[in-house]
């Protein structure tokens, strides 16, 4: 199968009302190559939809140049979609996760803050109110959301998780909206950072390193010159790699100096980036990973932010 | 009666505010010991000589600037080094980059943007400043 000419999308994004618009393929684990699953005008019938959530190794695709048209099959669906309460919330979930994921690629290509800023709180707007809805758990959230390596991509999938965090910690309105957009804002600094860098497969070297650490401080710099943004965002872009024992960065600050709302992006933030692909690693479990990032309780996370997002996970591994 | 209405001078301000530094050992003993020019290597590569020194300083957030949550508007400092471009002071609240503060000194009076902040210890950071503008007191 050749990876470079289509795009994963999720099931959960296809109606039984409209058609794509576009081609859709399925690709088997382990089959040769793709095959068609819909055509651009047809509507996916309800047999089709169960057929293709009864098999989990049935991955859908698209080509890469049908993208633009697969957004605005989104796009102009979505409003009529999220009012839609006989749609489930994990269908909403998805369609949301392809347009926060879609937008803020094309923000970041475009690298206006400005810009950047106003998407991200008009998206984080609409995954806080997704979030209110506690019935989807950290763990569905984590198999709905892509799990390859992109800053957007990255930064949409933390958006979404402190959201669901700081929902269940007890915020809401417009604060949970503005902890949702402060998540997905988080790595700005990072268009700076050459992608060389940033998908080196290897161990990086000391000026790579101390280049890579610079994020945190250029992402709140550019916060700084955007009159939209507030110090929630900010204190989320400029202290998600501070330690509770004072061993992180940009300043070195430790337990109650660090905000809440950053300690909750830390937590999203790495856990995250454990279960996703990286460069120069595979994917780790949620179990693995709430494993390795118990160890680390006291020391870089918050316990109780920490218990917390576990409790959401585990939820639902123990069914 | 005539009152003449005076700003308050440099010592009033910093008697007022009080210094609520926590110097950690390590900088105390350079404060007491370093004086004049400092050395540069190959990582802190430097435009202008900084020069070490020490004395108290009245930081005000300007009011062109933005604020942080929980942060005092004015506070007591320490100038640990000036160049001709910046000036490194050790506070005892954490300044954020990009915000502008105006510095009181005994002799003169300075406008600087944050450039970098590093925490030494509990309430004890080391900011680095860029000068904007500065003129002597009158």
């Amino acid at each position: 199968m050749t990876s470079l000419s289509f795009i994963p999308i999720s099931p959960l994004t296809l109606s039984n009302l409209f058609p794509v618009g576009v081609d859709v393929y399925s690709w088997q684990t382990g089959a040769k190559e793709q095959i068609l699953f819909l055509a651009s005008d047809q509507i996916a019938t309800d047999d089709a939809l169960k057929r293709i959530s009864a098999a989990p190794d049935l991955k859908l695709f698209i080509c890469q140049n049908d993208g633009t048209t697969f957004q605005k099959y989104l796009r102009s669906h979505f409003d009529e979609w999220f009012e839609d309460d006989s749609i489930p919330i994990r269908n909403k979930t998805a369609m949301l996760s392809e347009v926060v994921r879609n937008v803020l690629s094309d923000e970041f290509s475009r690298n206006d803050s400005n810009s950047i800023v106003a998407a991200a709180k008009t998206l984080g707007t609409q995954v806080a109110n997704l979030a209110i809805h506690q019935s989807l758990t950290g763990s569905e959230l984590c198999h709905i959301l892509h799990h390859d390596y992109g800053t957007f991509t990255h930064s949409a999938n933390v958006g979404f998780y402190c959201s669901l965090l700081a929902a269940q910690l007890g915020y809401s309105g417009n604060e949970l909206e503005d902890i949702t957009t402060g998540g997905l804002l988080h790595d700005l600094g990072k268009l700076e950072i050459d992608e060389r860098i940033l998908n080196k497969p290897g161990k990086l070297d000391e000026f790579e390193f101390k280049t890579i650490k610079e994020h945190p401080l250029t992402g709140f710099r550019r916060l700084t010159k955007v009159k939209e943004a507030t110090p929630k965002q900010m204190l989320m872009t400029y202290q998600h790699h501070e330690r509770l024992d004072g061993k992180g960065y940009p300043v070195g600050i430790g337990g109650d100096e660090i905000d809440m709302v950053s300690r909750i992006c830390t937590v999203a933030d790495v856990f995250e980036a454990m279960t996703s692909n990286r460069p120069y690693r595979r994917s780790l479990s949620h179990k693995q990973t709430l494993e390795i990032m118990n160890a680390g309780v006291n020391e870089s996370f918050d316990k109780e932010i920490f218990q917390c997002w576990s409790s959401i996970v585990c939820r639902r591994l123990s069914k | 009666m005539l009152v003449e209405h005076r700003l308050p001078t440099f010592e009033q301000m910093s008697e007022s505010l009080g210094m609520l530094i926590q110097l950690t050992d390590g900088l105390r003993l350079t404060l007491d010991s370093e004086r004049g020019p400092t050395k540069t290597n190959l990582f802190e590569l430097r435009g202008s000589s900084r020069f070490r020194c020490c004395g108290k300083c009245v930081v005000t957030l300007s009011p062109n600037s933005f604020q942080m949550p929980g942060q005092a508007a004015q506070s007591l400092a320490i100038v640990r080094d000036v160049s001709r471009k910046g000036i490194g002071l050790i506070a005892h609240q954490q300044w954020y980059p990009e915000q502008l503060l105006n510095l009181l000194l005994e002799t003169a009076t300075v406008e600087a943007r944050v450039a970098r902040v590093r925490r030494a210890g509990p309430c004890c950071f080391e900011v680095g400043l860029i000068i904007v503008k500065h003129e002597v007191n009158g």
